[in-house]
């Protein structure tokens, strides 16, 4: 049993009591019963923190089951049920978790959220100086969502092929039968990651993107997850959704960017699917708010002979983590994982990654650098595990840090575990400090010592960015440090 | 006035004196070749010239176009007119040179007065001085120094130095790892920088870069003092002779070893 006075709700506060979009705008929908009620005396099953402090989700799960039973499919009521049923068990991971020790969630597990999905903080129309805000790339069609919602105002009108196979995930469900997406719900590990399993039960929108067989995708997709001020103490749980079909070929990112100081929490998931010969470059850009929690997992599952290239860059929110997970199940598959990850103040950072070699002949590059200054900590564990069939498996894998301050620490850890006996894995970690040879030798062409130092860490930053393939993204990225 | 004077500098590392009361003046116009065997102490005095921070000085003075030389920042000496080119050019990856060698030209450009260079000027200006050095202009799309072979290092400084325009090049073994035609290349870029303005400080072990780039005064260094000087034909006579006659503490009057 828990006692309410002490166990954090999610808030119960009297939202949307005055009309939604009018003057002073309050962009709360009206209470309706979606939100949770009073924290009453709720049984709760084991003694685990992580678990306890997930009830508040599971009994707003139920009242909102309660309210959508009628409006979405079956099979996704299904997967909501087993993804809510997987938390009650996982609840929030813990730092006695080895994938969780220098990850705590606590605080954030204790937070009472409100659901970004009560927000309408865009129904009554976009103002338009966030409008403006809204990050664009040149020559990309974008999918944009403000706190949560999509607006279609705002995003792109896509190549026919395309035109209803690229939309929001609501959209995209619904338009096509369930029994079209064996992928959907199959790809990300809710089973093991109380987060996923959060995002699985309680997911709202998102990209939703099916690219043709031999279909190759012109424009890149910019999918922009944008939070205003009015997400301040709001929860969401984005989902997307990529399945490249047999020889297509297409080009995502996924970018969360926040305007203004919010403290919110988003935790995302992306599923992905690259049929045979099929090609995926993505690039997910985790820029929000300093105060905000960010917590994603993009997972991939990558068949015969198709490519995958991922960049993760973050520079954002107070805590910010991201499980990438490639699972190389057809030979001759590839994939390629850049990450940049820059830290400053008091912020966490923390990059986990997992590479599956089910296959033989399967290649994997990985190579993060990291960034860090002030009091920021950063975690970089990059795990290859090749299966005893995975023969000719060709992985490399390397992790530098860049400290800038003596109190930024860094926990690399590379993780190789392989059944396999011909292979050929590499990895390599290392901390340093700017190159005092380099600096000098700028300083003695006329650069002055900040002038250098910028120019350094700019040059350990490009050596990432400079292997994104699309120059919009990687000039605005340059930018970032 | 001169442009360099230096007065009984002393320096090294802590713990360890390196320059042990270096006199030298350098007048404008001219080329001055400091030659010395290994370990006398040419990079230390280059370095220090240049500013590196890591060695310290122990006594003595510096001054530099009337102004106190130790007193400036590496940056500062820059903007004045120093240049050093490195004896091991440092690999910069990531960093684009081009991008870098403007950043440097404007930091001085600045300093003198001068509108900054725009891209478009900037390219035509450093695409004439690449031909004087027969620098391939693919190294321009490659970080600096990366990768590049031990003869475009040192021909990269030297072109960075006709970039930059120096009062004060200070060419630190740049003959060495360096192949005849290289030499010849990189002698000739140096030469055409000469003029009645400029002085050059040019450090070799070897007598070779001389008959390219044919100074006014040698200087021998050893021990951390300069301990002989004279005209050109001194370089030929060390060539002939080698560093024994002057440095071991028996022949120090090199009349009474010829007598």
């Amino acid at each position: 049993m828990i006692d309410p006075k002490n166990n954090p709700t999610l808030r119960d506060d009297k939202r949307c009591s005055k009309a939604p979009r009018e003057a002073g705008a309050s962009n709360r929908k009206p209470a309706a019963n979606v939100g949770p009620t009073a924290p009453e005396s709720t049984p709760v099953d084991g003694p685990i923190a992580g678990q306890s402090r997930g009830a508040p989700w599971l009994r707003y799960f139920e009242e909102r089951e309660r309210s959508q039973r009628a409006t979405s499919p079956s099979w996704i009521q299904l997967l909501r049920k087993a993804g809510i049923a997987h938390f009650a068990k996982l609840g929030f991971p813990t730092t006695a978790e080895e994938d969780w020790r220098f990850t705590d969630v606590t605080p954030l597990s204790l937070h009472p959220w409100q659901p970004g999905s009560d927000l309408c903080s865009v129904l009554g129309g976009v103002d338009p100086e966030v409008a403006a805000r809204v990050p664009r790339f040149r020559d990309c069609c974008e999918l944009v969502f403000i706190d949560g919602r999509f607006v279609s105002a705002l995003s792109s009108n896509h190549e026919s092929p395309l035109a209803l196979s690229v939309c929001n995930l609501t959209r995209g469900l619904a338009s096509l039968p369930g029994a079209q997406f064996s992928h959907f719900g199959r790809v990300a590990r809710y089973g093991v990651n109380g987060l996923a399993a959060l995002n699985t039960a309680m997911f709202e929108d998102g990209a939703f993107i099916v690219v043709p067989a031999h279909y190759v995708v012109k424009q890149p997709i910019h999918v922009i997850f944008l939070t205003t001020a009015e997400a301040d103490q709001s929860a969401f749980h984005p989902r997307n959704f990529i399945w490249v079909k047999a020889g297509g070929e297409v080009k995502v990112i996924e970018h969360y960017v926040s305007v203004g100081q919010t403290l919110h929490f988003t935790n995302a998931v992306t599923e992905m699917t690259i049929e045979e010969g099929a090609r995926l470059e993505y690039c997910k850009i985790q820029d929000e708010s300093p105060l905000a929690y960010h917590v994603a997992l993009t997972e991939c599952h990558q068949a015969r002979g198709s490519r995958f290239v991922s960049h993760s860059v973050s520079r954002g929110a107070k805590l910010g983590r991201h499980e990438l997970i490639a699972s190389l199940d057809g030979e001759n598959a590839e994939c390629t994982f850049n990450g940049l990850f820059l830290g400053g103040d008091r912020q966490l950072v923390d990059h986990h990654t997992l590479i599956e070699h089910h296959s033989p002949r399967c290649a994997s590059h990985e190579d993060y650098h990291g960034i860090l200054d002030g009091q920021a900590q950063g975690v970089f564990n990059g795990k290859i595990l090749v299966r005893k069939e995975a023969q000719k498996t060709d992985a490399k894998q390397s992790n530098r840090n860049l400290l800038l301050s003596e109190n930024a620490t860094i926990h690399s850890k590379p993780q190789l575990e392989i059944f396999a006996d011909d292979v050929r894995c590499t990895h390599g970690a290392t901390v340093g400090s700017l190159d005092k040879e380099a600096l000098f030798y700028l300083r003695s062409r006329g650069l002055d010592l900040e002038a250098a130092r910028r120019l350094l860490i700019r040059a350990f930053a490009s050596q990432i960015l400079n292997r994104i393939s699309l120059a919009p993204v990687r000039e605005a990225l340059d930018g970032f440090v | 006035m001169s442009l360099l004077v230096l007065d009984r500098l002393s320096a090294g590392i802590p713990g360890k004196p390196i320059l042990k009361g270096i006199n030298l003046r350098v007048n404008a116009g001219e080329v001055h070749a400091i030659m010395g065997p290994n370990g006398s102490g040419k990079s230390t005095l280059a370095q220090v010239l240049a500013g590196r921070p890591e060695y310290e000085i122990t006594g003595g003075t510096a001054r530099y176009d009337g102004k106190d030389l130790l007193a400036m920042s590496p940056e500062e000496r820059a903007r004045e007119g120093v240049f050093l080119a490195f004896q091991y050019p440092v690999e910069l990856p990531g960093v684009n040179g081009p991008y870098f060698l403007k950043a440097a030209l404007n930091a001085i450009r600045k300093h003198r007065g001068l509108e900054p260079l725009d891209a478009m000027d900037f390219l035509g200006f450093i695409q004439e001085k690449m031909k004087v050095l027969e620098l391939d202009a693919s190294l321009l799309n490659r970080s600096v120094n990366e990768g590049f072979s031990g003869g475009e290092k040192k021909r990269n400084e030297i072109f960075q130095m006709a970039v930059l325009e120096p009062k004060l090049a200070i060419l630190d073994e740049t003959d060495s790892g360096l192949d005849i035609d290289a030499l010849k290349v990189v002698a000739a870029g140096v030469n055409q920088l000469r003029s009645p303005d400029q002085a050059q400080l040019v450090i070799t072990h070897y007598q070779r870069l001389l008959n390219y780039l044919v100074p006014d005064y040698v200087h021998v260094l050893f021990d951390g003092r300069l301990v002989k000087s004279g005209g050109p034909e001194l370089a030929l006579e060390l060539e002939e002779r080698g560093y024994d006659w002057i440095t071991k503490p028996a022949a120090v009057s090199p009349e009474l070893v010829t007598a």
